[in-house]
């Protein structure tokens, strides 16, 4: 979004061109019970690379959620990572997870999980530079995922206020520097069809880069015509600040967003403090704002001075979605985003997602259970049951190829128009209990090709290029994929 | 050879659980809580000597269950003494142990008469208000909440005081405060279980409203009216014992009761601690002991907890 | 809807509210038939003599009539102030008299206990919740507990015990273990008046009005043990209160949205749990007034502190139903007012039901 030097904290470096977004290798998560162990996700690996759609399909109970909430490190209470490695962009988020926690063991068999406050801490300073900012997440139940006792626009600001604060100051700032002069170019030029690269050239140029999203958000709005378009542009430079405004801002953009040092004793006097963090808080409403605008919300204006339970659920997808994309991040992971809206909504929100894709070139995990909805935006997909990723290819091999057995039998329980049928085709059997799961193969039990080989551990298997299953039906290579 | 005839019985989840089982798993977790099971023992401890005190006093050293026992040629309170008086003596001369024990049988028998049938009325009025709902809903919790509109302690004084100021009418007035917070929570808990389909069900095959009530929806509301009402008897015990402290007691002015005792020995309190500091410790022991098996009632019965 | 307009309507369902109230007043003092009611009525300082009182009284509340033409005429005299007479061993007079006397003090005590059972409780709850089973956690926790398990009569009794001259060892001399203010300090003083100081009838303004700061002071520390007391008793369930709704808090989606924010843990838990924590407890914060309301009564009778619970109990042992049917009232209307403070401040936290 901003060629102007954002301060970045070094958790997350530059990655090369030919290294994955991200890597997950060998992971394992098992929750602690009064049960016993559920070992929910078993020796899990593969790679997003950037920009790409990677889909992971499954049914309830085989882990997906789980995967993506490990990736995020927002697994529950009651789990724990026990081994493995998620690199993020440089950043390894699991360095530490031999000492996050302990297992102790009480009487009568009882296990109580303890963990270590120091370690945890160090986690979250770690990844909270991450959160919201590279990485986010958007959740499968928007019904509850928004706070209700805040506005829509607190919320969405909240992202902003946390993670762009430069921004935030950019946008204001550019809007102080420019004049009507200065906008002539752009303004001529918005006449004809102007794209975001143009527009970005010509605000370099007259050193006002910080009124792209501005300028390209007056640009694309549906709602008005040509010359309102141009007038609104130029609106923008009669927004001015006052001089200690500016000061102000221009301090906090040197000192990186955080408080200059001569503003912080002034910063302890609460009207003080209103006022200096109201010019951001302003700033940001309008950012979402614009957001909103960009996921199609219908009435944004009034939606950012609504609360969660004025809106409906494809309303609300909408503003998980509109704080997710908020800070650009790299890679965004999509939790069943529409399996708890109505199948007219799936479809917009399908929609919307596939066309932030397109605008922003974000990476996303997709996770559903509805192979068709994924099969809608995903370059790649991964199958994953029981706790174990089966097989991994690109959308279309495994559409044409699937390799696995269970995806196999999931293609083929799919009934197909135009096929006369009696009984619906199903896989026998039931998903395996995780505390006590199969040894080896965790599919075998219902499989109508297992045979005793099967009862070990299956290998991960390169079939092609890209394509790989978990399954000794396809050869003896000794080649696992643990640490 | 098959590999899927493997132990089958790995990978095939567990049947769902009986009610018997269901209450098997409350009990096991109520007990391994240590705190829950300390307050298990208080309350059964306590109701042991309630019964044992009716029945069989002299089993415990009590001379008469009815009556302390005054000594008119010592009524000073005087210091505890091992054995004679283990808890001291306090005016008119009555052995404080003796009391103590039998005061807690008539207190544990006021307060579980006044919290059941401050639970019964009020668990019936809130559910039928909730199920019928319409006009009765709204008439019924109207009336109830001009109940709720005093304090509950100045509430049952001034009741108190107009039906005679005996125990047996701070009692009464004790059941009148109570059900209207009785009514108010069957009323929510009832509403939620409305929604269940169970009472489609039951309406759909031709039960009448006031079976349903009977046969369905209380069942199902009492087990959190139980645990309600264990987290209530330790306060009614309290609040009882508060009530005869200000100054309402029994025609029997020697009948044992532990608000009285510490209201006979207010005036000593200072130069004789004892006389205030057993019965209330009397009272305290067994609001903490109910406390705990609600608390813990309530955490066993929390599905989260039962994974 | 906006916040106003759910304050306006909250106001306006207190009328119906107020009239139940006088409705139970009005039944309370019947039970048994109208000679109860006639007996508040009575003023035994009038120089008329008491069965004339009683005729008038009977014409004047058509105490021969139905019911519920009796409750018209009884609650149009109560609009117009006539409450009746009390007469207790520390008052005799016009109830409403009474209450101007006796209720400044009992609202000091109320405030206090509520105020810095507010600040005590609500951070130590937060800040239990977060800490779940450290060792301060654990000791909050049994301490709360204590505290609502105790009976509040009783601690008071064990302070008042501790802190006297004769036990325990002179080194806790130090607070005065009863009544308002020591009598030596106050005889002579013309302000003060059996018991009532004059003119805003609470010590520790009145002594600052009349420039006695020894007197100021002495008030103050008069109100110590009675305020401890009574806070610990509130304070305890409010504690409990927020602990587990802190803990149900936690576990919702909302707050794994804002940690996947990347917002800091200390914001995640000051902005976005605790307001949310805070529901719940404004909630049962009616009946934990209730209960505050209770206990005043308690600790004012074991401390001899001369406010509204200390009338009550004098009223019940002298058989004045007068001071019975007043305290009745004005607890309820503490109650009601009270409860109207925790709609508003429910409406204020919470935005889903102003609709």
């Amino acid at each position: 979004m901003h060629l102007t030097q954002e301060a970045e904290p070094n958790a997350v470096t530059a990655t090369a061109p030919t290294e994955p977004l991200l890597q997950v290798n060998g992971l394992r998560v098992s929750f602690i019970t009064r049960a016993g162990r559920i070992q929910a996700i078993n020796d899990v690996s593969f790679e997003v690379s950037a920009g790409e759609t990677f889909g992971l399909v499954g049914e309830t109970g085989c882990g997906k959620s789980q995967t993506a909430l490990a990736v995020m490190r927002l697994t529950p209470e009651a789990g724990i990572i026990e081994r493995g490695k998620i690199q993020f962009a440089g950043a390894n988020l699991t360095d530490n997870i031999a000492h996050e926690f302990k297992i102790v063991q009480k009487k009568h068999g009882r296990v109580k999980l303890k963990r270590n406050k120091a370690a945890l801490k160090q986690l979250g300073q770690k990844i909270n530079q991450i959160r919201g900012k590279d990485m986010s997440m958007i959740f499968q139940e928007p019904m509850t995922s928004l706070n209700p006792v805040y506005t829509i626009g607190r919320q969405v600001s909240e992202v902003l206020l946390r993670h762009k604060v430069i921004s935030l100051v950019d946008r204001i700032l550019a809007r102080n520097a420019a004049t009507k002069e200065k906008l002539r170019e752009i303004t001529n030029a918005a006449a004809r069809d102007l794209s975001q690269a143009e527009l970005r050239e010509l605000l370099q140029q007259a050193g006002l880069e910080g009124l792209e999203d501005q300028v390209w958000f007056a640009l694309s709005r549906k709602d008005i015509g040509a010359t309102q378009k141009i007038r609104t542009i130029n609106n923008l430079s009669e927004r001015k600040i006052k001089p200690i405004t500016f000061r102000f801002l221009v301090r906090l953009k040197e000192s990186k967003g955080q408080i200059p040092g001569e503003y912080r004793i002034l910063n302890k006097i609460p009207i003080v403090r209103r006022w200096l963090s109201g010019v951001l808080e302003k700033e940001a409403l309008e950012a979402s704002y614009e957001l909103l605008s960009v996921v199609n919300m219908p009435n944004a204006a009034n939606v950012l001075t609504s609360y969660p339970h004025e809106l409906s659920g494809g309303m609300r997808q909408r503003v998980m979605i509109a704080m997710a994309i908020s800070t650009k991040p790299k890679l965004v992971i999509a939790d069943e985003p529409t399996s708890a809206l109505d199948v007219t909504v799936q479809a917009q929100i399908l929609e919307l997602l596939r066309e932030l894709k397109r605008t922003f070139n974000s990476a996303i995990l997709f996770i559903s259970h509805d192979i068709g909805v994924v099969s809608e935006i995903c370059d790649r997909v991964g199958v994953m049951y029981a706790g174990n990723l089966v097989e991994v290819a690109r959308l279309d091999e495994l559409f044409a190829d699937a390799k696995h057995p269970y995806t196999q039998g999931l293609f083929a329980s799919i009934p197909k128009y135009g096929e006369k049928r009696e009984l619906l085709q199903t896989i026998e059997g039931t998903v395996p209990n995780l505390i006590n799961p199969p040894t080896g193969c965790r599919f075998r039990t219902r499989c109508t090709r297992a045979f005793e080989k099967c009862s070990q551990p299956p290998p991960w298997l390169e079939v092609e290029q890209g394509h790989g299953v978990l399954c000794w039906l396809y050869g003896d290579s000794e080649k696992h994929v643990n640490q | 050879m098959d590999a899927k005839q493997d132990t089958p019985e790995k990978g095939v989840r567990t049947p769902v659980s009986t009610r018997l089982q269901e209450y098997k798993l409350t009990f096991k977790i109520l007990v391994e809580s240590p705190s829950s099971a300390v307050g298990l023992l208080i309350v059964l401890i306590y109701s042991a000597i309630a019964v044992i005190d009716f029945t069989y006093p002299s089993l415990l050293g009590v001379q008469d269950a009815f009556s302390m026992v005054p000594d008119y040629s010592n009524p000073v309170p005087s210091a505890p003494v091992w054995p004679i008086h283990p808890f001291g003596t306090t005016f008119p001369g009555v052995d404080l142990y003796q009391a103590v024990m039998s005061a807690i049988r008539v207190d544990l028998w006021y307060s579980l008469l006044i919290v059941l049938a401050g639970a019964a009325i009020g668990t019936v009025v809130g559910v039928l208000a909730a199920y019928v709902g319409g006009y009765l809903d709204e008439a019924l919790m109207r009336f109830t909440d001009i109940f709720l509109s005093v304090p509950y302690l100045p509430f049952a004084i001034a009741v108190a005081f107009v039906l005679g100021r005996a125990l047996d009418d701070v009692s009464i007035a004790l059941a009148i405060v109570w059900w209207p917070l009785y009514a108010r929570y069957a009323y929510g808990q009832a509403l939620s279980v409305k929604e269940n389909a169970y009472i489609e069900a039951a309406k759909a095959s031709g039960v009448g409203t006031l079976g349903i009530v009977f046969q369905h929806v209380i069942p199902n509301v009492l087990t959190p009216i139980f645990v309600q009402i264990s987290l209530d008897l330790g306060t009614v015990v309290q609040v009882f014992a508060a009530l005869t402290f200000i100054g309402f007691a029994s025609a029997n002015p020697l009948l044992p009761e532990l608000g009285t005792l510490i209201s006979n020995g207010f005036q000593y309190a200072v130069a004789a601690p004892w006389v205030v500091f057993f019965p209330g410790l009397a009272i305290l022991i067994f609001a903490i002991g109910m406390n705990l098996l609600g608390d813990g009632l309530r955490d066993a019965l929390d599905p989260r907890g039962r994974t | 809807m906006k916040l106003r307009y759910y304050i306006a309507r909250r106001v306006l369902l207190l009328i119906p509210t107020l009239l139940g109230l006088t409705l139970i007043v009005f039944i309370i003092s019947h039970v048994g038939g109208s000679a109860r009611l006639i007996g508040a009525y009575i003023n035994i300082h009038s120089s008329v003599p008491v069965v004339v009182q009683e005729q008038q009284l009977m014409a004047r509340f058509h105490l021969k009539d139905p019911l519920v033409v009796q409750y018209f005429y009884w609650l149009a005299a109560f609009i117009q102030g006539n409450w009746g007479y009390t007469q207790t061993s520390i008052y005799s007079g016009t109830v409403l008299q009474a209450i101007n006397l006796f209720f400044p003090n009992t609202l000091v005590l109320s405030v206090l206990a509520s105020v810095l059972t507010g600040i005590i409780g609500i951070p130590l709850g937060v800040w239990s919740a977060v800490r779940k089973d450290s060792v301060l956690d654990q000791a909050t926790r049994a301490i709360s507990f204590a505290g609502y398990s105790i009976p509040l009569y009783w601690l008071g009794l064990i302070l008042i015990i501790t802190f006297s001259t004769s036990n325990v060892c002179s080194c806790l001399n130090i607070l005065p273990i009863s009544g308002t203010v020591t009598v030596n300090l106050i005889s002579g003083v013309d302000w003060y008046i059996s018991g009532i100081s004059y003119p805003t009838h609470v010590l520790l303004i009145d002594s600052l009005i009349h420039g006695r700061l020894d007197i100021f002071g002495d008030a103050v520390l008069h109100l110590i043990l009675p305020v401890v007391t009574l806070t610990y008793g509130t304070m305890a369930s409010v504690l409990r209160v927020m602990r587990s709704s802190m803990q149900d808090t936690l576990n919702q989606d909302y707050v794994r949205t804002a940690r996947a924010k990347g917002l800091e843990e200390k914001t995640v838990i000051n902005v976005h749990v605790r307001r949310n924590a805070l529901i719940p407890v404004c909630t049962l914060l009616g009946y934990t007034i209730a209960s505050l309301l209770g206990g005043v009564v308690l600790v004012e009778a074991v401390f001899d502190y001369l406010g509204i619970g200390y009338w009550t109990t004098q009223a019940m042992l002298n058989g004045d139903v007068g001071g019975i049917m007043g305290a009745t009232v004005i607890f309820g209307l503490a109650f009601i007012f009270a409860n109207l403070a925790v709609d508003v401040t429910y409406g204020f936290l919470d935005p889903r039901i102003r609709h």
